[in-house]
């Protein structure tokens, strides 16, 4: 141990002039070597044989402790923390270096991400965690799953890490018992009964063909509803939240397609949009829910597919598509909300009428339709959301930022329905803060997840006083009868 | 495993507080604690009828019904099921009914 002193301090300790105290150094008499600031270094044994020799108590302390605390006790010791150990070896986590052997740790990704610091998260940390091999520990980790897969982080990244592959593909590598329960039992429900919330077959069937009769009977005569109609161009997928919850909601899709003259049909069997897969990184289960899409259009022998309207939803099953079944994306003409909705317009064969809409109205940009489409099939949706929100409405302002820096609403990757609620809000903030500084009291999506968190947990939680409506239903409102 | 405890009775739920065990678990002082958490002043009849069509239809086919179906068994129409239970049928009344909670993105 080494004590630090100064020449006059053990001058005036041991009673002699500081001259004495040199020579001694100088002579060798207190082996000392010169530190810092004009003072000595002084070994332990050395400076307590002074004291011995002089017959007084030891007054200096160690130079370790802080000059200024000379009263605090030693603290106790700690247990040395376990140590940790790397498996660099293990390359399970990703077998593709772009997912986390590129990072520079810039932190990019934390400043872009919404919810970094979230109960330490830090998107860096997941990714060093995966190279460094923790595998248990990022495993057991919930950060992942409190991740919304929004993409910000990777927009941001300037070395490319594919960060939402890495996300997914720790997701997809957990013990099924474990993925977040509702997710997990979502996805095993629509494997078995063929739609996530396990509506059975007559129970559907019913549904629509009384929807139908109602609309036939009011806004849209002679319609019915079209359910394995063979030949039908168009097939279209059901998010089974609207008939479970919100059986009237179907109503706008339909609205539509009569207006269009549309030849569309549902499929009885399978008729499941929604794709949760894709939340619990499982591949298979992904890749069997689009499956059965491409099964029903070769059974209903339709030319076109409406990829389900749901964000996730869409991307997933484009996604899967253009994987697994790329013969099947090239027979098909495939359609996101967007482009069919855009082709009625341009085509005319929809007339909109934006006095419907006088509020102040903004356009929320779905991460899956926007960013992440973009980087994933080279197009994200950005204009042509806006060309139809224009089109329905008079007045329109932009949220800030928006299209590909748009923020998350909250509830992407499943967040809707895991149960880490206080994050999910939490990340919301943002998305709440802009909405208020739009000023708009209109707020349209293209995302089930999306409106339902704006209108049903950001609203309340941040005081907006705002409508909420999905694009659809902002179209299906507008539309002009034909005369 | 959570487990909440109300008047000297345990129940095993599960992240969403909803009952692991179903109806083996479910009697009446349930009732009593949702009733609470969901901000429910009094159990009513129409309650007790919703609660009944929920059992009823899961008893037979293992799921939540859609929320038409309830309207149509208990009568009432959707706003008034939103009056009883202002969670929504999906959650407060299948929590309530001891039902689990529905896998979509209700």
């Amino acid at each position: 141990m080494v004590y630090e002193v100064k020449v006059n301090e053990l001058a005036e300790e041991f009673g002699v002039h500081r001259n004495t105290i040199r020579n001694w150094i100088n002579s060798g008499t207190l082996p000392a070597q010169e530190g810092p600031g004009r003072r000595y270094l002084i070994q332990a044994e050395d400076y307590h044989r002074l004291c011995d020799k002089f017959g007084r108590k030891p007054k200096a302390f160690p130079a370790a402790q802080a000059i200024n605390a000379p009263a605090q006790e030693q603290p106790t010791p700690q247990a040395p923390p376990v140590p940790i150990r790397l498996s660099l070896s293990s390359i399970h986590l990703f077998p593709d270096p772009a997912l986390a052997d590129c990072c520079v740790t810039c932190g990019s990704c934390a400043g872009a991400c919404p919810i970094a610091g979230v109960d330490d998260l830090d998107p860096r940390k997941i990714i060093r965690m995966a190279l460094l091999g923790l595998e248990e520990e990022i495993l057991a980790s919930d950060w992942p799953w409190k991740c919304t897969l929004c993409g910000r982080c990777e927009e941001s990244c300037p070395a490319n890490v594919k960060i939402l592959e890495l996300m997914r593909s720790i997701r997809g590598q957990r013990d099924r018992a474990k993925v977040p329960h509702p997710i997990q039992k979502g996805v095993t429900t629509c494997l078995e009964k063929g739609n996530n919330l396990g509506i059975p077959k007559d129970d559907f069937l019913q549904l629509v063909k009384g929807l139908g009769t109602e609309l036939g009977e009011t806004i849209c005569p002679g319609f019915t509803t079209p359910v394995d109609v063979r030949g039908a161009r168009l097939l279209v997928t059901v998010n089974s939240k609207e008939p479970f919850v919100q059986p009237r909601q179907l109503m706008w899709w339909w609205r539509i397609f009569y207006a269009a003259q549309e030849s569309w049909t549902l499929s009885s069997e399978n008729w499941e949009g929604v794709n949760w897969g894709f939340y619990s990184g499982d591949d298979s289960s992904m890749k069997t829910i689009v499956e059965r899409i491409v099964d029903n259009m070769e059974r209903l022998n339709c030319q076109a597919l409406l990829l389900p309207e749901c964000g996730h939803a869409y991307y997933a099953t484009r996604y899967g598509l253009e994987k697994w079944f790329p013969e099947s994306a090239r027979k098909f003409k495939i359609y996101s909300i967007f482009d069919l909705l855009l082709e009625y317009l341009t085509a005319g064969r929809i007339n909109l009428d934006p006095t419907i809409h006088n509020k102040l109205t903004t356009l929320h940009d779905s991460c899956n339709y926007g960013r992440k489409s973009l980087k994933a099939f080279g197009h994200g949706y950005f204009s042509e959301g806006r060309t139809i929100v224009q089109a329905c409405c008079t007045k329109f302002r932009e949220m800030i930022p928006n299209s590909g820096d748009s923020y998350c609403c909250g509830a992407g990757g499943g967040a809707w329905a895991s149960p880490y609620a206080a994050e999910r809000v939490f990340h919301g903030r943002e998305k709440a803060r802009q909405i208020k500084a739009s000023g708009a009291k209109l707020v349209v999506t293209s995302c089930h997840n999306c409106k339902d968190q704006i209108a049903h947990s950001l609203a309340p939680e941040f005081n907006l006083e705002i409508e909420v409506k999905s694009l659809w239903e902002l179209v299906a409102q507008a539309l002009v009868p034909a005369s | 495993m959570a487990t909440i405890d109300h008047n000297g009775t345990s129940y095993e739920v599960d992240e969403d507080g909803f009952l692991l065990k179903g109806a083996d678990d479910w009697d009446e002082n349930w009732v009593d604690y949702v009733k609470g958490v969901e901000g429910i002043a009094e159990i009513t009849d129409e309650h007790q009828k919703v609660i009944d069509a929920l059992q009823e239809y899961y008893k037979k086919n293992g799921i939540a019904p859609m929320v038409r179906i309830l309207s149509k068994t208990t009568g009432f129409p959707l706003k008034r099921i939103y009056e009883l239970f202002p969670s929504g049928p999906g959650k407060g009344a299948c929590k309530m009914a001891g039902l689990p909670k529905p896998t979509g993105c209700v």
